[in-house]
């Protein structure tokens, strides 16, 4: 079932000397229980996509566009203020466990607040929900862990707390933004465990930001390719990253050193993203491909290829990328 | 704890001595003596002699020391040569005067630095931030004599609302007398219930108050709005608000305890200055309180009286300090007490 | 891939350094022993807090160690029993890993890069003019080295990208024509794509110079791809080190199992496992007598609670600390 959809999406950041078109015309949706992947490197809008469907964005931000949740039909709304449908269906995460909560108060605290400010939690009944959420996230012994405050949590614990308190608002969607980016890596495994286990247990919806391809496939089912603003290229993750058809994507698959020692040179991206305060001709990623041609002037056309990848390149094949 | 503290006053005490010891030495070796002064024009030097040995000025510095150290232990501070009076009911009276005129400043500077500084941060470059920075600023800029001077000429002058200058109503104060328990007037003269009295000690009161507001608030003001504006923008800040919790709860609740830090210190540094540095404003409302007195013991080369002010002032410092630091650890978790 | 054993540039024994905490000694690096070789690249990996980054610091001196020994190019560095051992680091250099706060933001490149010549180098040249010439020159040679070039002189540290800035940062380092580069995880803060340009630069430069280089990470991935031999650390102890592909390929010790299968990889034949590993606390102090990793390890037995394994090194230079090692025809 299909729990958001988001169409013709569009950031403006507008300062003195210039506008930012940081998102351009974005659409995707998100099903319940699915764990998918928005990559892309900094700046190309990632966050900026999911910080824009909940209303979380600078004042200054200028957002259109329309999300559905569940079938309620909305325009995204312009103003820095917190979208009260998008509140009632999703949570957010955020990067660094350890500077996302209030060093002065106690867990028990600061979730209770969070749990108070959803309206889904009584006063009576919260002492239980936090508990019970705590025990969730497989935090043990959590009526401690809510007395203690956050110096005193590792990382991977202060990152469980974190989703136990979206869990604490009951969404069907969490949004994790670069969730486990601050985290060692056997506890960046843990977490993106729980993750999996919520997704599949408790049918949550992920929408999980990463740069990190190696948690793309290791985690995700689907996943949406992002450069300079747009969505250059999504499909399900076994076969975008096992047959990716968008330039771009190669390239950044390409550049990834893997553990098995299998690469003696690693491929990277000559050039530098596109101004995103300029107007785009064509295709956005023109100026650093290696398959640019006359056509790439145009806008490139979505290709949908058997199985749901879908790629906006003019090359039609995606194999004229893999034998070039 | 128990042992964090007792190190913290066997460390003050040290202090203490350090300080009383130069102040003394100092006093002792600087040109001047309190002899000429008691003795007037043309002393003989036999007057001189027999003043010196009085006094026990004859002695070797060390020695003397030893003495003053000796009548401290035993609560003596000495007499004062220019009032007569021993140094310990002078500073009681005058103490209570610059503590009643002080603290009270210091509440409303924390009570109206405080909210305006998390307007001004909450509402950056708006009308009230500009308003609350460049008001705050003024007072600041402006000499303390001129303020003082503007509102009596305003209040007095022109209004006649308040008195100039003084504690308290002198006729008021022998129609309606009352005993200095505690050398703080307000609490004096409810104790005693004279409430024409205390109602003449709170008009007093008002623009010496007014005025050490007008010249500190700034500080806290300031430092309030610049520590938030930090604050708000970190991201334990940006949870709450991806949460939906409320503003005001927020900014009031959240975020002014990660400022208070900072803020802390400031008001424990005001707080300090205040005390010892509030000579110009009570000298310009004749306030009896200790920095007339401290001022009149260095011109007339008072020892005993220097010595005592001395003494206060490091002990009202050292205690400041020693309080900013406890309530650090109440504040912030991440502080262990040792 | 392991070069023959020539001769050794650093030669480090039984480093010790221990900050004194107020809930007592804290030891963040116990007895670490590691040589470098000529021209070998020596990764150092482990998660924070595992005293890798203590050790960097140690070797290029900005911290005093507490016992052990510091041998480069047979210059005695830190020693011990010498108090007058004066820890110089000519001709170690450091890049850190953030170029955005390592780089003073008011210094033009030229001064930046030119800050790390030695004052004789230029002083030999006659006239004021003379100098700033050859002064520039030289800079440039070092930008041209890591792919900047002139252009890029008299520019300020914000006009450039953190990928431009990490070449700034390296090209200083390079200036100070050091004998051992120290990486602290330069690629960390870096965009997927521009850490895979630096990575290959390091790789052009090591063989091209024939540096030798300590390369701290925590990323298994970049290790791969540039380092001749491992050192796994774990709360300040060395608990693997070997070649490259030995302690990847046929790993000993549990902590580095339970590492390299943590790392989530793009390659889809490899699936990973999910950890065996007994969770943490948040308090990481192993009981002073047994193995460091005995309270996390799924082998740990009560010998391992009661003694610490010593570091015993094998054939092909590839050593653990471990009671109970994996075995070594593992797949």
């Amino acid at each position: 079932m299909q729990l958001l959809a988001v169409s013709a999406l569009h950031v403006r950041l507008p300062s003195i000397h210039r506008t930012v078109h940081a998102v351009r015309n974005v659409s995707w949706s998100l099903n319940e229980g699915e764990i998918l992947a928005l990559v892309g490197e900094s700046g190309c809008g990632k966050t900026m996509t999911a910080m824009a469907i909940l209303g979380l964005l600078p004042d200054s931000a200028q957002v259109t566009g329309h999300c559905s949740w569940q079938g309620q039909q909305r325009s995204v709304r312009t103003s820095g203020t917190r979208d009260p449908l998008a509140a009632e269906h999703a949570a957010v995460i955020f990067q660094n466990p350890q500077t996302a909560l209030n060093p002065f108060f106690t867990i028990s605290q600061q979730m209770g607040d969070v749990a108070l400010a959803s309206g889904r939690v009584t006063r009576k009944s919260l002492p239980g929900v936090l508990v019970e959420n705590l025990a969730r996230v497989q935090l043990p012994d959590p009526s401690a862990v809510l007395k203690k405050y956050p110096h005193q949590l590792s990382g991977g614990q202060l990152q469980r707390v974190m989703i136990a308190m979206a869990l604490v608002c009951r969404p069907q969607v969490l949004i994790a933004d670069e969730p486990t980016t601050a985290l060692d890596v056997i506890v960046q495994a843990e977490i993106l465990e729980l993750l999996r286990t919520l997704a599949l247990e408790d049918g949550l919806a992920v929408l999980l930001i990463t740069h990190d391809l190696g948690v793309v496939a290791s985690l995700c089912d689907r996943v949406m390719v992002m450069y300079a603003g747009e969505i250059v290229e999504q499909g399900a993750v076994k076969e975008v990253l096992r047959s990716p058809a968008h330039p771009y994507t190669r390239k950044l698959l390409a550049t990834v050193p893997d553990i098995d020692g299998s690469r003696t040179a690693l491929e990277y991206i000559p050039g530098r993203v596109p101004d995103l305060s300029q107007p785009m001709h064509g295709c956005a990623f023109k100026e650093r491909c290696a398959h640019r041609h006359g056509a790439c002037d145009r806008v490139p056309i979505e290709r949908v290829l058997k199985g749901g990848q879908s790629y906006r390149c003019h090359l039609n094949d995606p194999y004229e990328v893999t034998q070039p | 704890m128990k042992i964090y503290l007792i190190q913290r006053l066997a460390q003050m005490l040290v202090i203490l001595l350090g300080v009383l010891m130069l102040t003394f030495v100092l006093s002792r070796i600087l040109p001047g003596s309190p002899v000429e002064m008691m003795l007037g024009h043309r002393p003989s030097p036999e007057q001189i002699e027999a003043v010196r040995t009085e006094l026990g000025l004859d002695k070797p510095i060390a020695m003397q020391f030893m003495v003053y150290l000796k009548g401290l232990a035993q609560g003596d501070l000495g007499t004062s040569l220019h009032t007569g009076q021993p140094v310990t009911s002078d500073l009681f009276n005058r103490f209570g005067a610059t503590f009643e005129l002080t603290t009270i400043a210091l509440l409303l500077v924390v009570v109206m630095g405080i909210p305006l500084g998390v307007v001004s941060a909450v509402r950056q470059n708006t009308l009230s931030d500009h308003l609350v920075r460049s008001g705050s600023i003024a007072g600041m800029a402006l000499p303390v004599f001129l303020i003082a001077m503007l509102l009596q000429m305003l209040f007095y002058g022109q209004l006649g609302w308040f008195p100039l200058q003084g504690r308290i109503n002198a006729e008021i104060a022998l129609d309606y007398p009352f005993a200095q328990r505690t050398g703080l007037y307000l609490v004096d003269t409810l104790l005693a219930g004279q409430w024409p009295a205390f109602k003449s000690a709170v008009l007093h009161l008002v623009l010496p108050v007014f005025t050490l507001v007008m010249a500190s608030i700034a500080v806290v003001t300031r430092i309030t709005r610049n520590t938030m504006v930090e604050v708000l923008q970190q991201d334990h800040i940006r949870t709450l608000q991806a949460y939906g919790v409320s503003r005001r709860r927020i900014y009031y609740r959240y975020a002014l305890k990660a400022t208070l830090i900072p803020l802390l210190t400031v008001i424990g540094l005001a707080y300090g200055y205040m005390l010892g540095g509030s000579v110009v404003v009570e000298f310009i409302f004749d306030w009896p309180g200790m920095g007339g007195y401290a001022v009149g013991g260095i011109t007339r080369n008072d020892f005993p009286a220097v010595m005592g002010v001395t003494l206060l002032l490091a002990v009202i410092y050292l205690s400041m300090n020693l309080v900013i630091d406890l309530l650090y650890h109440l504040v912030d978790p991440r502080l262990e007490l040792p | 891939m392991t070069k023959p054993v020539t001769n050794h540039t650093l030669k480090v024994r039984e480093l010790e350094k221990v900050y004194h905490t107020r809930m007592g000694p804290f030891i963040a690096v116990n007895k670490v022993s590691l040589d470098i070789a000529d021209g070998e690249v020596l990764a150092i990996v482990g998660e924070s807090g595992c005293g890798k980054s203590t050790l960097s610091r140690l070797l290029i001196g900005l911290d005093q160690a507490d016992g052990g020994e510091i041998r480069f190019n047979d210059r005695v560095l830190y020693r011990a029993s010498d108090a007058h051992a004066s820890h110089r680091n000519d001709g170690i250099a450091i890049v850190f890993q953030d170029p955005f706060s390592s780089l003073n933001p008011k210094m033009r490149v030229v001064d930046l890069v030119a800050e790390a010549f030695r004052p004789t180098k230029l002083s030999a040249i006659k006239g004021w003019r003379g100098r700033r010439v050859t002064r520039r020159k030289r800079v440039v040679e070092y930008l041209n080295l890591v792919g900047l070039d002139e252009t890029h002189l008299d520019r300020f540290p914000h006009e450039f990208s953190g990928g431009q800035l990490q070449r700034i940062a390296l090209a200083r380092a390079l200036a100070q024509e050091p004998g051992l580069l120290i990486l602290d995880e330069p690629t960390a803060a870096l965009d997927v794509s521009v850490q895979a340009q630096i990575l290959m630069l390091l790789k052009e430069l090591q063989q091209r110079l024939a540096l030798s280089m300590v390369f701290i990470s925590h990323n298994l991935g970049s290790v791969a791809f540039i380092a001749d031999r491992i050192m796994v650390m774990y709360l300040g102890h060395r608990v693997e080190a070997g070649p490259t592909r030995k302690v990847l390929d046929h790993t000993r010790h549990h902590y580095t199992r339970a590492l390299i299968e943590a790392v989530p990889s793009i390659n889809p034949h490899r699936k990973r496992r999910v950890s065996t590993l007994v969770p943490r606390g948040s308090i990481l102090r192993p009981a002073s007598r047994s193995c460091v990793f005995a309270d996390r390890c799924p082998a740990a037995t009560d010998d391992c609670r009661q003694h610490a394994p010593s570091f015993t090194e094998g054939p092909g230079g590839h050593g653990f600390a471990c009671f109970h090692p994996l075995s070594e025809t593992q797949p």
